[in-house]
This record gives structure tokens, C-alpha cells and sequence, in this order.
């Protein structure tokens, strides 16, 4: 199938991939690499000994095995909990079905902080569970509570992956021939039967992309662990970071970097291998032609249950947020959306929270640029050839997701200290480490759609008289477009979203919306925490507006990540 | 031609930036690096640059101690001229990189020779702050709860399962605590602080992360949403309270800070060696110790002013404590100790 | 053994199938034919359970399939483009429903290796599917039906994606295949060729509506319907009165003795249908044309004849001097050519 896609030469592939390769390279590993050096080779010669007894220590198999355990875990909940939501987002019809999508990739953008904040709502002491559980039985009745516990950890992983395994599984399930199952069905397989032996196995390289994307998020969740974990939850990136940020240990952080970074590498190569030996080549539908709404009374209860419970899952933690942000001392009212406006010196922000709107769309726009363009020309190159460069630009670009954000962050210090280098207190390296974060989304979502070219709309074009060039313009550029327009609303929505990174990098006094949210959360008040929740509620508007914007742009095409 | 025209939008924008960079680099510029929680009002950083004819950057770098290892990691190309926030817990790592100017301000004529802890003057204390047990006024009243008045009590029965504290690993108050228990329990293996924190243990101490959870999620007083009536926080946690509160002019607090088993954080500003400018550095020193910004303190950062010669505002002396025995711990004794005492801590109440 | 009874459905809100009542018995080859959007696919889909009715019932062996989901009502259906299983060679295609109905290890493989056998694809079970061209995807695609031995085989235009020559050459195999299983086929299609070449039985479906019934033979001989007529191939189709004088027909008027005894017409408005191999060359013929075209066919030349004033007139002339194109010639029908159509007005117009 490969033989009609237009040969990109090495000169051009080569070309084409060194702006992304400098981008990465100077902003990623080479800080990386960096601060690694500090931490393996104090004195200038590297000490690969101390590295090993660090990882032989009891502590890092300890961390090493809860965090494998954790992402393990969250993944298998998350694929569990998402195939059957993905399924009626596959399959079938129903009413406002495009803006029910879109709001299932909010909470994917959100915060830890923000999130954070409604799972302790949802799962303290005072939850609504609790509320009514007390309203009904009285004071005494055991209160439900998950907070500070792996429960509450796994509950946050499933709820901020749940959209990875809707868009991905569900988007190639959308493009199965629905006939393949019908005539599974006919030959007397049962449906559990049908799904295991047919379904399944098409969807499988989709299942393990989601997996694998899922797994990295979760192995290398920082802020979920910190804010619901216990206090003895520690995972690898928990470890790094106080290795590195309270602790200043850089023999040991090192250790545990390049443990986590070779593991990432593994997984995403691994992926990258199954994926290839799974693919097949069938007959994709366009997802338009295999849904429908649902028809006996059995299968829109169906649809009903498993609607109504994953956006019920969903949907809370948000609404919880809008809850909070109404309370006022006596019921409900907008003061707090009024503080957004306002100046008020208790909140020890350097300016009104509304001017952080201003602040974050405006890193957001520099960030899509930026990864925008490079994204494109990395997706170029791996979408159009295959072999080394391809692979190693597609797991060069995926790793900054697999690496702690304070290790980028204090390489980025001991690094990029040379003027006209000196970015460390610049505000362009807000909107540079948001692209390293949203450069792989962009990436994933150009790629499938250069893969997904029909070649014989290639082949019509050259019948016409199309020279190569003339086909490259008029066939695959603007299909790319497209392509590149829905990776940029990913970019801008990670961009909003990002926290971890921003947090870590010195700044002066402008802030993005999740920091403003932070920093509110962190002073004392009723009021501020209404405010930093008000916030919370712009940050979800203003990403489920991108993203709704994402999804009109992408039609029925492949789907990104 | 679609490469030529985004490398073109691309230089125009790196431009554009770094020309807007370059426009606000002209004017004469200090970098302040402080922490995240550093706040000061508007007024007295204009009245320092309207003094000095010099614009004041402000860098936060993350919590105390990410700022503090961060100014270690770039001791050799400094981010910022002067350094606010480094507190008696990482003192002595930052003296041990020797990553400060020696600087003596006038003005530590009105500050108390125990804030002063390093002899040779290259920090200058700015602020105390004390953590201190907060309790929900509500639960002991009335013939409830027996209110606990010292660290001892903590370990009664009759106090069994009402105290939240925060871990010492991932929070700041949450290690002055533990500093506290060390500080005054001293080491003995039968009497010493890990004696008292196997006694806390059994009697259903909760351990949450951060300050943020200890006080909103679990404790009961105040904003908290908990349902434990004590917690660790800080001496000025109750005047908080009310300026926050519904009714900034209440007469009285919900929640009460005990005058017993408090740990003295000292803040102190430093001059970073490689400054440019270590006249106007050392200006700022003097203008963080003026009467003018010591007096400001308070309400900015719920902490107590370094000079004594400077009056509280009304609602700390309404309703935060000075706490009449202090307790704190040599510097050198912390760096020396803290990452053993973390561990045994963990060992003794987590596992 | 089927039995349909008033059956309806519909399809995003549009009527698809009418009231159909279907009768079959075992053994035999039922043709389901009719134009695309006709319903014929909506049909095997209902009965297969793929599709709910909006109404009416399916019985099959005495059993009511309501309520039956697809994989236990015994049926097999075979897709228009196959849709063989991508990720599972030409061997585990075939044996996919022999599993599904727990055979086991060897029985699977003799079946398969006996259904490769018997559709002509002896030894191809390690292929895979992507490999295969259309006949032989056509032909795994019908082993894979055969397999689990369905009371009710159904084939939705079987010859869909086919090159011409096997388009001819499959038809026969089939049957032949299908007699020596003794199988019940339902077999769709819109080819009126293949319908009348391989059926032992056809019915028509018009817009969901079951327009004629019977064998090939009576289909042809007496089409039920102007439609029909138009449906099956008659290509000299036009509205007439027929008196007792004669037939009366735009492209003239016929003596009595033209018009087949066996029509169903009766004297007033009908449909008319000249059939080709009747009209002969007859310079005194009561119909006068203009020869606007010829082609050629091998055994016959097809003339196109203009009338003045009527539908174009498909002859089929085996004379050895035929005449020129633009050269007026007479025809005359040869007694029992025209068969008349009862009430023309009253019966579904075609397309």
C-alpha cells in the first residue's frame, strides 16, 4: 500500500525534520541531558556505579513497582470503563451527539490543581454522598471517603483518560465495517462472541495506541498523586521531584530519570512495533455511514445507561466546579465571577484574575505556532516515509510526555543561561515548554491523516495530467491542512491546560490560568477559593469552546492523539 | 513555498518578542527571586523604585525550597539579584553553596539577636512566621472537647483521632511540626520525639500531603471543610480567618491558635553573588527592613515583622498569637538532620 | 419452510419494505429481484435479524424468528462485497462459523478443506484475505456461508463486484453447487438476467412492494405489470386499448390475431408488450418506421426502429439482406406477439 504514497527523499525528509530535531534538541535534550550530567558526573566524569546502587536501592523497587502497579491499574480501568462509552460514540445516533464528545475531552485539558480540588470534593468528607447518605440516616451512618487514598488516584486517572479511549478506540471503531460484525453474527457467533473475535482484533492497534498513551500519562502523573494520593503514595515522578525540587539530590533524581525515561522509550517503542505488525489493511466506512440511532427498546436502554453513566462520571466533578464557584455566604450568586474583574489585593495576585485569561491565550497562541509548525514538519516526515528517521523523530517528539516536568525545567535553568540564550526568566519559555507538550498532539493528529490518504485519489490526479508536485499541491496539502489546523486547537487546548511545566519555570509576574488557580487555592478564604473555582469554570468554557471548534474543523476525519 | 512562509512567521513572531523583551530591558531593572507565597502591596514596591529610579522585577521560583535549589543550581549565572523567602529549614544548604553576598543592613540595629542566626551576615531575617496547632473554636467549647495546651495532650485518648498534620516530605508546615517534636522531645530513644509520634500513631493522627488539604479538606474550623477540629498552621491563621471571613470586623475568630509546641520559621533576604547591581541590592535589603514594608508585612503575608520596634496591625493583635516560647533549632542541626528525620518519621507514623 | 407475513420496515424514517407476504419451501432457489433502493437488501437483513420489522413476522421452519437474535435463527447470509474477516486467513474465515457452532480441530479442517474443495479453491486455506481476487473472495465468502450448513442461505448480489466473464460463468457453479446441497437459497439481485438464468423461482420487489411471483418462465411469458414488463427486459412496452376489432398501439394498429391468448388483458386501457423475435419484416405490415440504428448482436441484429409519434421499436432481425439505416421498412407481428396487460393505469409506472 505504500508503493503510490510520493517518495520524500532523504535530502528533503532530512530537511523537513531539522527544524523539529533543533527545536527538540536544544530545548529538550539538551537541558535534559544537562542536568543528567550534573546528577551522574558531578565532577565531570561520569560515575555509572552510583547510578546502579541508587536503582538497587529497596526505596526505588518499591516506587518502581506502585507506580508500574498504579498505571497499570488506571489504564486496565480506564480501557474497561471507556470501550463501552466508545462503543455508543461508535455506533450509534443521538441527540447533541458532537458537543457531548467534545465535552468529554475537557477534562483531559483541566489542571490538576482544578481537578484535584473537585475530587476532594467529590470524595471528602462533606462529599454529596455523604450529605445525603447523612440526610437520610442520620449522623451516625460511616461516612464514604476516598480521599488521600490509591482509590481516589485511580478514580481522577480513569476520569482525566476516559476521552483518550473514547476519541482513539472509538474513532476506529466508528470506521469498522459494521458488516463484518453482522456477519459474524450470521455464521452464529453470540454477540460477547462477535466482539471477542471480531471486533476486538480489528480494534486492537487503535486499543494499544489509547493503552499505551494512557499508561504514559499515568505513569508519569504527578499533580493527581500528590493532591489525592496518601502520603505514602509515591510514584517515580513524585520521587524525582522531590529528589530534584525539595531535596536538590541529583545523583538520585538522575537515576530515577533515566529509569522512567528508558521505561517511557520501551513502552512507546513497543507500541510502535505492535501497531505495525497489527495493521490491516480493510475496508474503512466513513464513521457517518455505520452509526444510526438505536432501535429496539433494549438497545436505547443501553445507550441511555451507558451515556447517562459515563457523562454522569464525567460531568460531575465539572459541575461541582460550577457549584462551587456560585457559593456565596448566604446561597448563590456570582460574586465571585464579579472578583474575576476585580483587583482585590487578598487574592496576592500581581493583577486581576481576568488579565491570566489574557496572559494564557496569549501563550496559547505563541504555543500553537510554534508547535503547529514544527508538528507539521515532523508529521511530514513520519507520516510520508518509514525507517529510522521516522521512528526516532515520532518517540524523540512523544518523550517529553514521558519525562518529569522538573527535570526539563531545572535543565532549562542550568542550560539555557547564555545570552542570547539566557531564556531562564523569559517569558518565551512558557510558550516554549507548552509546544515541547503539544508538539506530539499535533504530530498525532497529522500522521493518520497523511496515512489514511486515498492513493487512488493520487492516481485520478496523475490520470489528469497532475505532475508529482502538482498533486502534492492540489491533492495532499490541503487534506493536510485540515489535518494541521485540528492538531493546532489540540495545541492550543494543551496549552491552556498545561500546569506542571508552567510552574516550574521562572517568570516574572504574568501567570496562565491554571497558576492564577493555584495560587488563589493556596491563600486562606472562602473567597478566594470561589474565585480560583470562577477561574476554573472560564478554563473549562474557553477549552470546550477549542475543542468544539477542533471537532467542526476535523469532520469525519482520522482521529488525533 | 509553504515552508518559506511559515519560517518567515516564525522569525517575524521570535522578533517581535524579543524586541517587546528588549524594550522593557532598557530601563534599569533588580530582580527580586522569592517563592510563590511572596506577596507586598503595590505601594512599597513603587516607593523603593520611585527612591532608587529602578524598575523591581519580582521572580517567583516555586515553593521555598525549589527557589532556594534553583538559585543554587544557577550560583554561576544568578537569575536574580537579590533573594527573598529562604527559611531556617534551608539555610544552611544555601550558606554551604555560599551562594550569597555578606550584606549588614543599619536597620538590623531593631532586630532581635536570636533572628540573626548567621554570624557572618550574608542573609538578613526579614519576617517570623510560627507554625502553630489551630484548633475549631466551636468543638471545644461548651463541654466538648478537652482543649489541648500543649504537645502532650495531642496524645491523650480523650483527644484520639482530632488532629490533622501534614507530611513532613512534600509540605513546609507539615516539617516545622516535625522540627517542633524534635526540638522539644529532644532524641531519647524512650522519651524523644519518635517516642511521641509512635504515641501520635496510635492515637489516629491524620496525615495529609499539603497545607491546602489539611486545612480546607480535614479540619472543621473556620473555611476548612473537614471534620477534625485540630490542625497544624500558623500562629496568624486565625486573623486570617477573619480578614477572609464574611465579617472582616468580627470580634472574635472560629478558630484559636494554641500557645504551645510552636516552631519559629525566620524568612531572611540575601544578596546572590554575580549581581550587576549590589549597590541597589543592598537598597532593597535595607527598604525590605524599613519601617515602611515591616509594617506591611503582616497583612500581606500573614507573618510577623523582624524588627521589633514595629507595631502589629489590630486584627493580629485581636486575633493571632505571639507565641511566648518559640521553639526553633540551629540551622546546621536541620540540614544535618532533616532527611533522617523525614525518613524515620515515615517509618514510624506511615508504615 | 420461510414463511413472511405482512412484513414492513423502515429505514432513518422511510418506508424500505410494504406489507410483504413471501412463501417458500424447502429446496429451491428463490430469486429476489428488483431495482437498487427496491428493498431487496432490507429484506435478507429483516429476515436475517439484522433489521427489526416495523411490522409482520418471519417464520421460519414452523418457527416464529421474532425475538431471535441473528446468530440462532440458522440462516446464512452472504454479502454483496463479502466482508470477509481482514485479520483472519482464507482457512479461519471458513471455519469461523463451524467454531461459532463447536466443532472442534479436525471435523473444522476436513470441512474446510471440503468447502475449499467444492467452491474451487482447493488448498487455499493458509492465503490471506487481502491476496485474493474478487472471484475468489467470492467463492471463500460463499465456502464461509456454506460452512455451518444454514437451513436458509441468502445472497445479496452474489455477482455484484465481478468482471463480466465470471459474472456468466459463476451462476451455473452456484446452482450447481446449490442442487448438490440440497440447499433453500434466497438470492438478490438487480440483474434481470441473472434472475431469470439462475432461479427456479423470482419475485419482484418495487419500492418495498411485492410487485409479481412466479417461475422465470411465467415471469417471462406473462409479466404481471407494465413495470414488470420493463423490469424483465421488454424493451417495446407501451399503453394500448384493446377492442374487438383488434389492438390498437401507437406503433399501430394489430389485428386481434396478434394479441397472446394468454394475456390477462381484457378489452379497454392496457399495456401492450411487442416482443422482439415476433416482429418480422413485412412490407404490408401494419407498423411503418424509419431504421434509425443498427447493432449487431451475433446470432440476430438489433434494429432500432423510429415510429412516428410512438417509443423507439426494438427488432431483432435475422434476415440475411437487412435494411439500410435511414431506409423505411413495415413490420407485422407475428400471431400471439403481443401481450396485453389488463388496466395499465392501475399498476405500478416504472422507471
Amino acid at each position: 500500500m505504500d508503493r503510490h504514497r510520493p517518495a520524500l527523499t532523504s535530502p528533503w525528509a532530512l530537511l523537513l525534520a531539522v527544524p523539529p530535531l533543533a527545536f527538540l534538541g536544544l530545548f529538550f535534550v539538551w537541558p535534559v541531558v544537562n542536568i543528567l550530567a550534573l546528577g551522574i558526573a558531578p565532577e565531570g566524569r561520569p560515575a555509572p556505579a552510583s547510578v546502579i546502587e541508587t536503582w538497587l536501592e529497596p526505596f526505588v523497587l518499591d516506587t518502581l513497582l506502585f507506580t508500574l502497579a498504579l498505571a497499570g491499574l488506571s489504564t486496565l480501568l480506564t480501557l474497561l470503563l471507556g470501550l463501552p462509552a466508545a462503543w455508543v460514540f461508535a455506533r450509534f445516533e443521538f441527540p447533541a451527539k458532537r458537543v457531548l464528545r467534545a465535552l468529554t475531552v475537557v477534562p483531559f485539558v483541566l489542571p490538576t490543581v482544578v481537578v484535584g480540588s473537585a475530587f476532594l470534593a467529590l470524595l471528602g468528607p462533606r462529599s454529596p454522598i455523604n450529605a445525603i447518605a447523612e440526610a437520610l440516616f442520620g449522623a451516625d451512618v460511616p461516612q464514604v471517603r476516598l480521599d488521600g487514598s490509591v482509590a481516589a488516584i485511580l478514580v481522577a486517572h480513569v476520569f482525566y483518560n476516559l476521552a483518550v479511549i473514547i476519541r482513539l478506540v472509538g474513532g476506529m471503531w466508528a470506521h469498522l465495517d459494521p458488516r463484518t460484525e453482522e456477519a459474524a453474527r450470521m455464521l452464529g457467533a453470540t454477540p460477547w462472541r462477535t466482539f471477542r473475535e471480531v471486533t476486538w482484533p480489528l480494534l486492537r492497534p487503535a486499543v494499544i495506541s489509547a493503552v499505551s498513551i494512557v499508561f504514559l500519562f499515568t505513569v508519569t502523573s504527578f499533580g493527581v498523586v500528590l493532591l489525592l494520593g496518601g502520603p505514602r503514595d509515591t510514584t517515580l515522578e513524585v520521587e524525582i521531584y522531590r529528589q530534584t525540587a525539595i531535596l536538590l539530590d541529583l545523583p538520585t533524581a538522575a537515576a530515577l530519570t533515566i529509569l522512567q525515561m528508558a521505561g517511557v522509550l520501551v513502552v512507546l517503542l513497543a507500541s510502535a512495533r505492535a501497531q505495525e505488525r497489527l495493521a490491516l489493511q480493510q475496508r474503512l466506512r466513513a464513521s457517518a455511514e455505520t452509526a444510526r440511532p438505536p432501535r429496539s427498546g433494549r438497545e436505547r436502554a443501553l445507550v441511555a445507561i451507558i451515556l447517562g453513566a459515563t457523562l454522569a462520571f464525567m460531568l460531575t466533578p465539572l459541575l461541582i466546579l460550577v457549584e462551587r464557584s456560585l457559593a456565596a455566604p448566604a446561597g448563590y450568586g456570582l460574586a465571585a465571577y464579579a472578583a474575576l474583574l476585580g483587583d482585590d489585593p487578598r487574592m496576592r495576585l500581581a493583577a486581576a484574575p481576568w488579565q491570566s485569561v489574557v496572559d494564557s491565550l496569549t501563550y496559547a497562541a505563541a504555543a500553537t505556532l510554534i508547535a503547529g509548525t514544527l508538528g507539521l514538519l515532523a508529521a511530514v516526515v513520519v507520516g510520508y516515509r518509514r525507517g529510522w528517521l521516522a521512528r526516532g523523530l515520532d518517540a524523540l517528539i512523544m518523550l517529553p510526555l514521558g519525562t518529569s516536568a522538573v527535570i526539563v525545567g531545572f535543565g532549562f535553568l542550568v542550560s539555557l543561561d547564555t545570552p542570547p540564550l539566557d531564556l531562564r526568566t523569559s517569558v518565551l519559555l512558557i510558550p516554549i515548554a507548552h509546544a515541547l507538550i503539544a508538539l506530539p498532539f499535533v504530530m498525532r493528529a497529522v500522521v493518520p491523516v497523511i496515512r489514511a490518504m486515498d492513493d487512488r485519489l493520487r492516481e485520478a490526479a496523475a490520470m489528469l495530467g497532475a505532475s508529482p508536485a502538482r498533486t502534492w499541491r492540489e491533492i495532499d496539502a490541503p487534506i493536510l491542512a485540515r489535518g494541521a489546523l485540528v492538531g493546532a486547537g489540540f495545541a492550543f487546548a494543551v496549552s491552556l491546560g498545561e500546569f506542571g511545566a508552567t510552574l516550574f519555570i521562572a517568570r516574572p509576574d504574568s501567570v496562565t490560568i491554571p497558576v492564577a488557580i493555584f495560587r488563589l487555592l493556596g491563600q486562606p478564604g472562602a473567597a478566594n477559593f470561589a474565585t480560583a473555582m470562577a477561574l476554573a469554570v472560564v478554563l473549562m468554557v474557553l477549552t470546550a469552546t477549542a475543542v468544539l471548534l477542533i471537532e467542526r474543523l476535523r469532520g469525519g476525519g482520522p482521529q488525533p492523539f | 513555498m509553504l515552508r518559506a512562509r511559515i519560517t518567515a512567521a516564525m522569525l517575524v513572531t521570535a522578533g517581535l518578542l524579543l524586541a517587546a523583551a528588549s524594550v522593557a530591558a532598557q530601563e534599569r531593572t533588580l530582580t527580586l527571586m522569592t517563592h510563590d507565597s511572596f506577596y507586598l502591596p503595590d505601594s512599597v514596591i513603587e516607593s523603593f523604585e520611585a527612591a532608587n529610579d529602578v524598575e523591581l522585577r519580582l521572580l517567583p521560583a516555586g515553593d521555598a525550597g525549589s527557589m532556594v535549589n534553583q538559585a543554587i543550581l544557577t550560583a554561576d549565572r544568578p537569575l536574580a539579584d537579590v533573594l527573598f523567602g529562604i527559611d531556617n529549614t534551608f539555610l544552611s544548604r544555601a550558606l554551604a553553596a555560599d551562594i550569597f553576598e555578606p550584606y549588614r543592613s543599619p536597620a538590623l540595629a531593631f532586630v532581635p539577636a536570636e533572628l540573626q542566626l548567621d554570624p557572618d551576615g550574608r542573609v538578613t531575617p526579614i519576617d517570623v512566621g510560627h507554625v502553630c496547632l489551630n484548633l475549631d473554636r466551636s468543638a471545644f467549647e461548651e463541654g466538648g472537647l478537652p482543649a489541648p495546651t500543649s504537645l502532650e495532650d495531642l496524645a491523650d485518648p480523650a483527644l484520639a483521632g482530632q488532629l490533622v498534620v501534614q507530611n513532613p516530605a512534600t509540605s513546609s508546615p507539615g516539617l516545622a511540626f516535625l522540627l517542633a517534636t524534635v526540638a522539644y522531645f529532644g532524641e531519647d530513644p524512650e522519651t524523644g520525639w519518635r517516642a511521641y509520634w509512635a504515641d501520635l500513631r496510635e492515637n489516629d493522627v491524620t496525615v495529609a500531603t499539603g497545607w491546602e488539604e489539611a486545612y480546607y479538606g480535614h479540619f472543621s474550623g473556620g473555611a476548612g471543610e473537614g471534620d477534625l477540629p485540630i490542625v497544624v498552621s500558623y500562629a496568624s491563621s486565625p486573623a486570617a480567618e477573619v480578614l477572609f471571613g464574611e465579617d472582616p470586623a468580627a470580634d472574635e475568630s472560629a478558630t484559636l491558635a494554641v500557645d504551645a509546641g510552636c516552631f519559629r520559621q525566620v524568612e531572611f533576604a540575601g544578596i546572590l553573588r554575580g549581581t550587576e547591581e549590589p549597590e541597589l541590592a543592598a537598597a532593597l535589603i535595607d527598604h525590605l527592613l524599613s519601617a515602611e514594608v515591616q509594617a506591611e508585612l503582616p497583612l500581606a503575608m500573614y507573618v510577623y515583622p523582624a524588627r521589633s520596634d514595629v507595631a502589629l496591625p489590630e486584627a493580629f493583635e485581636l486575633h493571632a498569637l505571639v507565641p511566648s516560647a518559640p521553639l526553633s533549632l540551629d540551622p546546621a542541626t536541620i540540614d544535618a538532620g532533616r532527611e533522617t528525620w523525614i525518613r524515620e518519621w515515615t517509618d514510624i507514623v506511615l508504615r | 419452510m420461510l414463511r413472511i407475513e405482512h412484513l414492513s420496515a423502515a429505514y432513518a424514517g422511510e418506508d424500505v419494505l410494504r406489507d410483504v407476504d413471501l412463501q417458500m419451501p424447502e429446496g429451491g432457489l428463490l430469486c429476489v429481484l428488483g431495482p437498487s433502493g427496491g428493498g431487496k437488501s432490507t429484506l435478507l437483513r429483516v429476515i436475517a435479524g439484522l433489521e427489526p420489522p416495523r411490522a409482520g413476522s418471519v417464520w421460519l421452519a414452523g418457527r416464529d424468528l421474532a425475538g431471535v437474535p441473528p446468530h440462532e435463527r440458522d440462516v446464512g447470509l452472504m454479502f454483496q462485497d463479502y466482508v470477509l474477516f481482514p485479520h483472519r486467513d482464507v482457512g479461519e474465515n471458513v471455519a469461523f462459523g463451524l467454531r461459532m457452532h463447536g466443532q472442534r480441530g479436525v471435523a473444522i479442517r476436513r470441512r474446510v478443506a471440503e468447502l475449499l474443495e467444492l467452491v474451487g479453491l482447493p488448498g487455499a486455506e493458509r492465503r490471506p484475505v487481502s491476496q485474493l481476487s474478487g472471484g475468489e473472495q467470492q467463492r471463500v465468502a460463499l465456502a464461509r456461508a456454506l460452512a455451518p450448513r444454514p437451513r436458509l442461505l441468502m445472497l445479496d448480489e452474489p455477482m455484484g463486484s465481478l468482471d463480466r466473464a465470471l459474472r456468466e460463468r459463476l451462476p451455473d457453479e452456484l446452482q450447481a453447487i446449490f442442487r448438490e446441497l440440497g440447499l433453500s437459497v434466497i438470492y438478490v439481485t438487480h440483474d434481470q438476467d441473472e434472475a431469470l438464468s439462475v432461479a427456479d423461482r423470482v419475485v419482484l420487489l418495487d419500492r418495498g412492494r411485492l410487485v409479481a411471483d412466479g417461475t422465470p418462465e411465467q415471469l417471462w411469458t406473462r409479466p404481471p405489470s407494465e413495470w414488470a414488463a420493463r423490469f424483465l427486459g421488454f424493451r417495446n412496452v407501451a399503453p394500448g386499448q384493446l377492442g374487438e376489432e383488434g389492438l390498437r398501439t401507437p406503433w399501430g394498429d394489430l389485428p386481434a390475431s396478434a394479441v397472446d391468448p394468454a394475456s390477462s388483458g381484457a378489452a379497454g386501457a392496457v399495456a401492450v408488450v411487442l416482443r422482439a423475435p415476433t416482429l418480422v419484416g413485412d412490407p404490408a405490415g401494419p407498423i411503418r418506421g424509419r431504421v434509425a440504428a443498427r447493432r449487431f448482436r451475433g446470432d440476430h441484429v438489433l434494429l432500432l426502429v423510429d415510429v412516428h409519434g410512438a417509443p423507439t421499436l426494438h427488432v431483432e432481425a435475422r434476415e440475411a439482406d437487412l435494411p439500410a439505416v435511414g431506409e423505411e421498412i413495415g413490420l407485422a407481428v407475428q400471431p400471439g406477439g403481443a401481450y396485453v396487460i389488463r388496466d395499465a393505469s392501475a399498476l405500478p409506472s416504472g422507471t
